[in-house]
């Protein structure tokens, strides 16, 4: 496989810099941002194997930003990531057509193997 | 040939003929979502099991580890549910709305077991009643109560509500950290609960007040105290907290002499507080939950007083008497409660004269005291444990007031076990009576009260409410300052521990690991164990009507019990589900059905699949999903027999090459039989016989196997695990459809019947289709059940033709178990 580009999207720094460098070792071209409207742009610049959106940000919320992406993007998938493990946000999220829903903390290797799979299917 | 094939494989297929070809990264997919599926199958019904235990036990338990395994099982059940969705291409989505019922209801229990009430962030004290107890927590509330109906003053205070409290926890996400700590002790003792305490501790002292608590304490502070800068008590008033059968008494945090500029930090130390190793350890011994630890925080303004402390409406020892007990000391009194100051006590009726030391009150001020106490008792009708304090000017001011806790009526023990024993110590003052023996333990600091062994007798200088932590493994407790109005004399008659306090010169006598026996009855210490050789003391079951226990059975009732039972029943459907249990059995049921087609599923895609060279009449594609093969690269698209390392592929392929299926020899082919092979399915010129059942499809891994033959007579799907654990391992064989006439039919069913049955497998047949299932076997046995399916796969190939009148199906299954393969050739 080519290249993955993946677009990462969560308010809490801490975890956003790290993650988007760890991905980056392995081989995963990462474009970090902090809000739902960044995403929005990044999306409209730039075509996403994959996108990893956390649930709970201020201004627009990851469900919201997963809704437009299923929208206007359909061909991303989305994984879902929340530090606020709830089934009701789960059944929403995977009503939108989230890709998967992850609970933070997520294990490095899952979140890389989760976006590996995503991709693929994408590109089947 | 090729048209008249493809429209034999769509007739008697029972897969949906819009093949669906995916890739080898969608096929392990799928495979690791149904693996998942069915470990969180297990994991889920364990806890359902476990759940019905502790519901019929009498012992206690920990209702919060039970909310949390609980919230646990919610979420398992929801990825169960998702995963399901995803192998199934979202062909259940009704279950989400199942699941988001379900799960719904439970929030709305476990919400109201966090005790927390809709209502403002901030109150004024005297505007507070008794009823407020759900927003203002029991302490504040009983407080305006005092103000407001019993002429009695109070401080000027606001609270901090409960409302506030569960914005709080919200925002940042505390409250799951926090109910995960009754687990830990539960789980792995004492010490690790101290370091999960810690942590959280560190949690809330550095989670930010949400803006609208910050801005709700400084408009207290301002429209209490009218901008003048006043000094004030910070304390804390928890739901759970006074009442008679849970006094909470000295667990929670106060601070005094506090300063404007300290009040939200001292919020976040009250609200740790409550998630302190003692506050969690008091809870679990009582039954209570995390729930009952809403709190709320009161601010009073700091009274300087020339004489505070605490008095009992009446004697602790005896609740019938018609004396009352206060204890005093100068100034503030934080000190008698927490047992480390002695203070005065004063034994008397209020028309007769008051008993005890020093002049600190005089007569009249013990009587206003005491009268002022049964006030208090006849307007909240028990009696009470109030907390109390003179001001300069002679002002009577309450503190706190909350229901007494009587001494247990019946603590086992019997004085006449110590007769016959050296008494080592004599006096002190009874905080809790019975007798209890073992040996000593020397407690000089908290950290020595993480190791205290079982059945120990506990010795210390002070005593603190903190030993509430051994409160239910130690068999007594002594200490030479301390008194019997004190926060752990309270707590340690709630919990039945006989305790001795005040007894001098115990930590000298007392050496560690002596063998003694208290009878704190007759406030003597003697030297040895009781006649009978043990003392010890019941334990204290926990409460089966608190509103805590009936809300877990509510809980129970959406979690445990299995309501669809029969998959054929027309109720077996999502909107049936009424609990987890539904649900799981739901999903595990169904999941079965999508494997059974996960073959279709590989359809015509050759790209990601192996060819398998094998001497068969029928030609398998081999997908490896992880470690089904072994590594290497296969020139042509081909995999030989021993590159195949799957186990339960390896022994389903020893069955099917058994040398004794003579297949290729020729044999005459009964007119009659064939005919009625293709009377049913296609008219048209006869294809060649090898040529039916020709592809099948086998997806592996190193332990998993999902073979499907269907384009045949039949349609046969066999899926299993068989790896080393024998929970895991299981054996699922479904047999539908094909051609031949329904009598014919009938009869192999007949003959599949009694073969797997013999062989232990559970059938259920029911017109065309068979189920058989092995569950929860060893590895050996699913090996060799797995190469009987083998040998029947290729029997029952056979059957079509064989079974005519006179051939029945019992002379098949006989001669199949009892290995003659080659009467079927």
């Amino acid at each position: 496989m080519s290249e993955l580009k993946l677009l990462l999207v969560d308010d809490e720094v801490e975890f956003l810099e790290p993650t988007a460098a760890r991905l980056a070792r392995r081989g995963i071209q990462c474009r970090a941002v902090a809000s739902g409207d960044e995403a929005l742009r990044a999306l409209g610049e730039e075509a996403f194997h994959c996108a990893v959106v956390d649930v709970k940000m201020p201004g627009m919320d990851g469900l919201e930003l997963l809704r437009r992406i299923t929208r206007d993007y359909a061909s991303v998938p989305v994984i879902l990531l929340t530090g606020h493990a709830s089934v009701e946000l789960g059944v929403k999220g995977m009503e939108l057509g989230a890709f998967e829903y992850l609970l933070k903390p997520v294990e490095f290797d899952l979140l890389l193997d989760t976006i590996r799979r995503a991709a693929a299917l994408r590109s089947t | 040939m090729g048209g008249l094939f493809s429209r034999l494989r769509r007739l008697l297929s029972a897969a949906p003929t819009r093949s669906q070809v995916l890739s080898s990264a969608a096929f392990r997919l799928k495979y690791e979502r149904f693996r998942e599926l069915l470990a969180l199958n297990d994991a889920t019904l364990q806890l359902y099991a476990d759940l019905e235990d502790l519901l019929a036990s009498t012992e206690a338990f920990a209702l919060d580890s039970i909310l949390q395994r609980t919230r646990k099982a919610s979420l398992d059940v929801f990825v169960m549910v998702k995963n399901l969705n995803q192998i199934a291409g979202g062909r259940y989505h009704e279950l989400y709305d199942a699941m988001q019922r379900i799960s719904g209801q439970l929030d709305a229990e476990f919400l109201r077991l966090r005790g927390t009430a809709r209502g403002p962030l901030v109150v004024p004290l005297i505007r507070l009643r008794a009823s407020d107890v759900p927003l203002a927590g029991a302490k504040m509330a009983n407080l305006g109560e005092v103000a407001g109906c019993c002429n009695l003053a109070v401080p000027p205070g606001f609270v901090i509500t409960t409302a506030a409290f569960a914005r709080f926890m919200a925002d940042n996400e505390l409250w799951e950290r926090c109910e995960r700590l009754e687990g830990v002790l539960e789980a792995h003792g004492p010490e690790a609960l101290a370091e999960a305490c810690a942590e959280v501790h560190r949690a809330i002292l550095a989670a930010p007040l949400p803006k609208d608590v910050a801005a709700a304490i400084a408009d207290g502070y301002q429209q209490t105290f009218g901008g003048e800068d006043v000094l004030v008590a910070v304390r804390s008033s928890a739901v759970g907290e006074d009442a008679a059968a849970a006094s909470h008494a000295g667990i929670y945090y106060s601070h005094l002499n506090v300063r404007p500029h300290e009040l939200a930090d001292l919020y976040r130390q009250v609200v740790a507080s409550a998630f302190s190793p003692v506050a969690v350890s008091y809870r679990l011994a009582r039954g209570l939950t995390a729930g009952e630890s809403a709190m709320a925080v009161g601010y009073l303004r700091m009274v300087q007083p020339r004489a505070a402390g605490i008095m009992f409406s009446r004697h602790p020892e005896d609740l019938d008497s018609d004396q009352v007990m206060i204890a005093a000391t100068a100034g503030v009194a934080a000190g008698v409660a927490a047992g480390s100051e002695g203070g005065s006590v004063w034994i008397g009726t209020l028309g007769g004269q008051f008993e005890g030391e020093g002049t600190l009150l005089a007569p009249h001020e013990l009587l206003r005291l005491a009268a002022a106490a049964r006030t208090l008792e006849a307007h909240f009708r028990a009696p009470q444990d109030v907390e109390w304090a003179l001001d300069g000017d002679g002002r009577l001011i309450i503190l706190q007031t909350r229901p007494m806790v009587a001494i247990a009526a019946e603590v086992e023990g019997d004085t006449e076990l110590s007769q016959g024993l050296a008494v080592l110590l004599e006096g002190g003052a009874v905080a809790c009576p019975g007798v209890g023996a073992g040996p000593v333990v020397v407690a000089h600091r908290d950290e020595d009260l993480r190791t205290f062994p079982p059945g120990g007798v506990l010795v210390a200088r002070h005593s603190s409410p903190t030993f509430l932590q051994v409160m239910n493994r130690c068999a007594a407790i002594v200490t030479e300052v301390g008194s019997p109005t004190g926060h752990m004399a309270i707590l340690a008659r709630e919990m039945g521990v006989p305790a001795l306090v005040g007894v001098a010169g115990a930590l000298a006598v007392l050496e560690e690991g002596r063998q003694v026996t208290v009878d704190a009855r007759a406030r003597r210490i003697y030297a040895g164990l009781p006649a009978n050789g043990k003392a010890g003391r019941r334990r204290q079951a926990v409460r089966r009507d608190t509103p805590a226990v009936q809300a877990l059975g509510r809980i129970a009732s959406l979690v445990t019990p299995l309501h669809l039972t029969d998959p054929a029943a027309p109720e077996f459907a999502p909107a049936h589900c009424r609990s987890l249990h539904d649900i799981t059995r739901f999903v595990h049921e169904k999941a079965f059905e999508v494997m059974f087609h996960f073959g279709d599923e590989a359809g015509e895609d050759r790209h990601n699949s192996y060819r398998l060279a094998a001497e068969l009449p029928i030609e398998i594609r081999v997908f490896d999903v992880g470690g089904g093969l072994a590594e290497d690269t296969y020139a042509a698209g081909t995999v030989p027999v021993s590159a195949v390392t799957s186990v339960p592929m390896r022994a389903f392929l020893d069955g099917m090459l058994d040398p004794r299926h003579a297949w290729r020899n020729p044999r005459p082919v009964s007119v009659k039989g064939f005919l009625s092979v293709l009377g049913e399915s296609v008219a048209g010129p006869p294809p060649q016989a090898q040529q039916l059942g020709r592809l099948s499809y086998a997806i592996i891994s190193d332990r998993y196997l999902n073979f499907s033959t269907k384009a045949g007579y039949h349609f046969s799907t066999v899926d299993s695990y068989c790896g080393h654990s024998t929970n895991k391992n299981y054996i699922h064989f479904r047999f539908s459809g094909g051609a031949a006439d329904a009598q014919r039919r009938a009869r192999r069913i007949v003959f599949l019947t009694r073969v797997l049955e013999a062989l232990e497998f559970r059938v259920k047949a029911k017109g065309e289709i068979l189920h058989a299932r092995l569950d929860k076997y060893e590895q050996e046995v699913i090996v060799a059940r797995l190469t009987d399916l083998g040998r029947i796969t290729m029997c029952v190939r056979q059957l079509d033709m064989l079974m005519d009148s006179d051939a029945t199906p019992e002379f098949f299954a006989r001669a199949f178990l009892a290995g003659e393969v080659d009467k079927f050739y």
